[in-house]
């Protein structure tokens, strides 16, 4: 008797690819092309903006460099060669990525706690948190660097913190190095990944980690096999925004790296403003940005596939 | 040996006080249900017992045991939610396996068990599938089957079916009910559907602003409510005011006549023994709209004119004026012959066929 009842409840299977449309595809149809029509502002806009700049950036990176400031219209594949084959430029590539996965890695780290926190929490002081978390994004890139100078220096406060609690016993350097770059950086850098956390978190259902906890989860067991796979969609979108910043930012490796930190976008500077070589500058760029597009696309794929 | 035991246990937020000095046991192997209106402290008493909240005076024992410190996870309870709560990034079969994971068993002797639950809830086929490939009775069911396989001390449910569709909801009962008398399950299930509290458990619990105001078998809260809370909201009562005027051999039965016409009197049987009803007494008198009949042919009589009828397949209900003012329903078979609208007729109910009920002000 149950069995026949439960028949009845067979509903129709929903998949993922068919959720949400039907009926409502007709509808919309005319929709696209008025929508079309006023996207063609915005799109001219990208397209003189950066489309064109992009383009010029391209053509310079395939021209031969001629003398201080000047390129020959000889197309070439000669300065992509010499950056691919030359350690001395890889070596600045390799540093750039070290330098995005150890600001991904400390920003996850530091940041999952405050990004569950602020997705949890009923505070009524919710908002004014957030807007604290928010806060580093509203200070000019300039005058967050200044602010780090003296906290950093051999007489700042960090090193007298370090020396007090007797963790090391001479000043450690941490500013106009590498060290500089990664702590200036993560700081900046750090809201965006708290949010895109933030918001995949909100989305998981209390209840669901109740039900694992009612099930015997520890709060261990129940962070790592149900917390911490539902929110990776928020580590890779954290990833992608936080890692594409970072090998591409310049006035922080510029400040707090102190002249010294060798990575892509202080190099490119180098060769366009001091050595006045446009077509390697041009190639770098490129290099740098075909890096990151294709980064971005394994991101999105990743979190494609975790729908 | 009771299964579960609340003593005293009382729930505070803030300033509210959502659950108020609540005591009741739920025997091994019975289906209790929670039953009241929005907001009378249902979830709490569930979560209590859960312990997903922590109660802020009382005691809770499971199995004799005072789990009242006891964190959620070691508690052995399994938790049916409204939202199902499955774990969407994982098939069924491992939604099911995962407490038997925490629980240290795997391999074969784990997917024999998730088999034989989900063979349970007929959902074999399913194993493989993701919860959001699944209809919500389906992903339901899931998670029955996901707190059941555990074999749990008790099954908590909360509204467990409050989003699904009224037939569904009607197939599930039934398959829930079976389910928990399959494994022979301790249950307490929370809902505010009458009947479905009514039709499933063994026992009900009537909860008012955090107090449980009646817990009784489904039959008896129905047939002997202790207030017109209860009365009302199981089932539909019709009251009447009244005043005890005579009480005959040891409580056996009474007669009462209305406070607004004292020429109006009738007759009533007592059936609770708890209560003692004293000449002079304000009282209810009530009687279910099943238990009245059109025309004079029982004991006890009251004018009324026809207001409304309303067609339900096995029965019309009527809805009349009584000859003080007064709101009546009576439900006729809807073969029986019915007065037409605003005509003047007779009610009349046999003295086993009512209640006495205390005035909610007294
Ligand atoms: N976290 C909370 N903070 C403050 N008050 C709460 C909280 N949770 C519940 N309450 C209050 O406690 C009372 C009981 O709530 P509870 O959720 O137990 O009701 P319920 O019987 O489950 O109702 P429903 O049928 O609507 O689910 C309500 O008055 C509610 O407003
Ligand atoms: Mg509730």
């Amino acid at each position: 008797m149950a069995q026949a009842g439960v028949k009845g409840s067979e509903l129709p299977i929903r998949g993922p690819a068919d959720s949400g449309q039907g009926a409502s595809t007709e509808r919309s149809e005319p929709l696209p092309i008025r929508w079309g029509v006023l996207s063609l502002p915005a799109v001219l806009g990208l397209l003189f903006a950066f489309g064109l700049p992009i383009a010029l950036l391209t053509a310079n990176s395939l021209f031969r460099h001629a003398g201080p400031g000047r390129v020959a219209p000889t197309v070439t594949l000669d300065n992509y060669v010499a950056f691919l084959t030359d350690p001395f430029f890889l070596r600045i590539l390799l540093d750039t990525f070290v330098l995005g996965f150890m600001v991904v890695s400390i920003c996850a780290i530091l940041g999952y706690p405050v990004a569950y926190f602020l997705a949890r929490t009923r505070s009524r002081c919710r908002g004014m948190m957030i807007f604290l978390v928010v806060a580093p994004l509203l200070v000019s890139a300039v005058i967050r660097n200044l602010g780090w100078v003296p906290l950093l220096g051999t007489n700042g406060f960090v090193n007298w913190l370090l020396l007090l609690l007797g963790l090391v016993d001479r000043p450690v350097a941490l500013v106009n190095n590498f060290v500089g770059v990664v702590i200036g950086t993560s700081h900046a850098v750090m809201p965006f990944m708290i949010l895109m956390l933030m918001t995949v978190i909100q989305r998981i259902n209390p209840e669901i980690e109740e039900a694992a906890v009612n099930l015997g989860a520890s709060q261990w067991q129940n962070f790592w096999q149900i917390v911490f796979p539902l929110s990776i969609p928020g580590l890779l979108g954290g990833y992608l925004i936080v890692f594409t910043i970072t090998i591409s930012s310049f006035t922080t490796p510029a400040m707090l790296g102190g002249n010294r930190v060798l990575i892509m976008s202080t190099f490119i500077s180098q060769q366009v403003r001091f050595v006045l070589n446009y077509a390697f500058g041009a190639t770098c760029a490129v290099i740098l940005m075909a890096v990151a597009i294709a980064l971005t696309v394994v991101a999105v794929r990743q979190s494609e596939r975790r729908g | 040996m009771s299964e579960v035991r609340l003593e005293h246990v009382s729930r505070t937020y803030d300033r509210v006080t959502a659950v108020d000095d609540v005591s009741l046991t739920v025997a091994e192997g019975q289906f209790l249900t929670l039953l009241g209106p929005s907001g009378c402290g249902k979830t709490t008493t569930l979560r209590m017992i859960a312990g997903f909240l922590q109660p802020t005076a009382g005691t809770i024992y499971i199995k004799g045991e005072d789990v009242t410190r006891v964190s959620a996870n070691r508690r052995d309870t399994g938790m049916v939610f409204q939202t199902y709560a499955l774990f969407p990034h994982m098939s069924v079969a491992a939604n099911v396996a995962f407490g038997l994971k925490m629980r240290g068993i795997r391999g074969e002797a784990a997917a024999v068990r998730v088999r034989d639950a989900l063979r349970v809830v007929q959902l074999e086929s399913m194993a493989d599938r993701l919860p959001r490939q699944l209809s919500g009775g389906q992903q339901q069911r899931v998670a029955l089957a996901r707190a059941v396989v555990i074999r749990p001390q008790v099954l908590l449910m909360d509204e467990p079916l409050g989003s699904l569709d009224l037939k569904l909801r009607q197939e599930l009962q039934i398959q829930i009910r079976s389910v928990q008398q399959e494994l022979g399950i301790t249950a307490i299930y929370v809902t505010h559907d009458q009947g479905e509290a009514l039709s499933m458990s063994d026992r009900v619990a009537v909860m008012r602003n955090g107090r449980v105001e009646q817990l009784d078998q489904p039959d008896r809260l129905y047939s002997r409510p202790v207030n017109a809370f209860v009365a009302n909201f199981v089932g539909r009562t019709n009251l009447l005011a009244v005043e005890v005027i005579e009480v005959f051999a040891a409580q056996s039965s009474c007669k009462v006549r209305s406070t607004d016409a004292p020429d109006l009197a009738f007759s009533v049987a007592i059936a609770d023994a708890d209560r003692a009803w004293r000449p002079g007494d304000r009282c209810l008198l009530g009687f279910r709209p099943e238990n009245g009949v059109l025309g004079s042919t029982a004991e006890n009589r009251i004018g009324a004119r026809v207001r409304d009828v309303r067609y339900f397949g096995a029965t019309r209900s009527v809805a009349l004026t009584n000859a003080l003012g007064g709101s009546l329903d009576i439900d006729v078979p809807s073969g029986n012959p019915i007065p037409a609208r605003g005509e003047s007729t007779e009610i009349s109910w046999r003295p086993n066929g009512c209640f006495l009920l205390p005035r909610e002000d007294s």
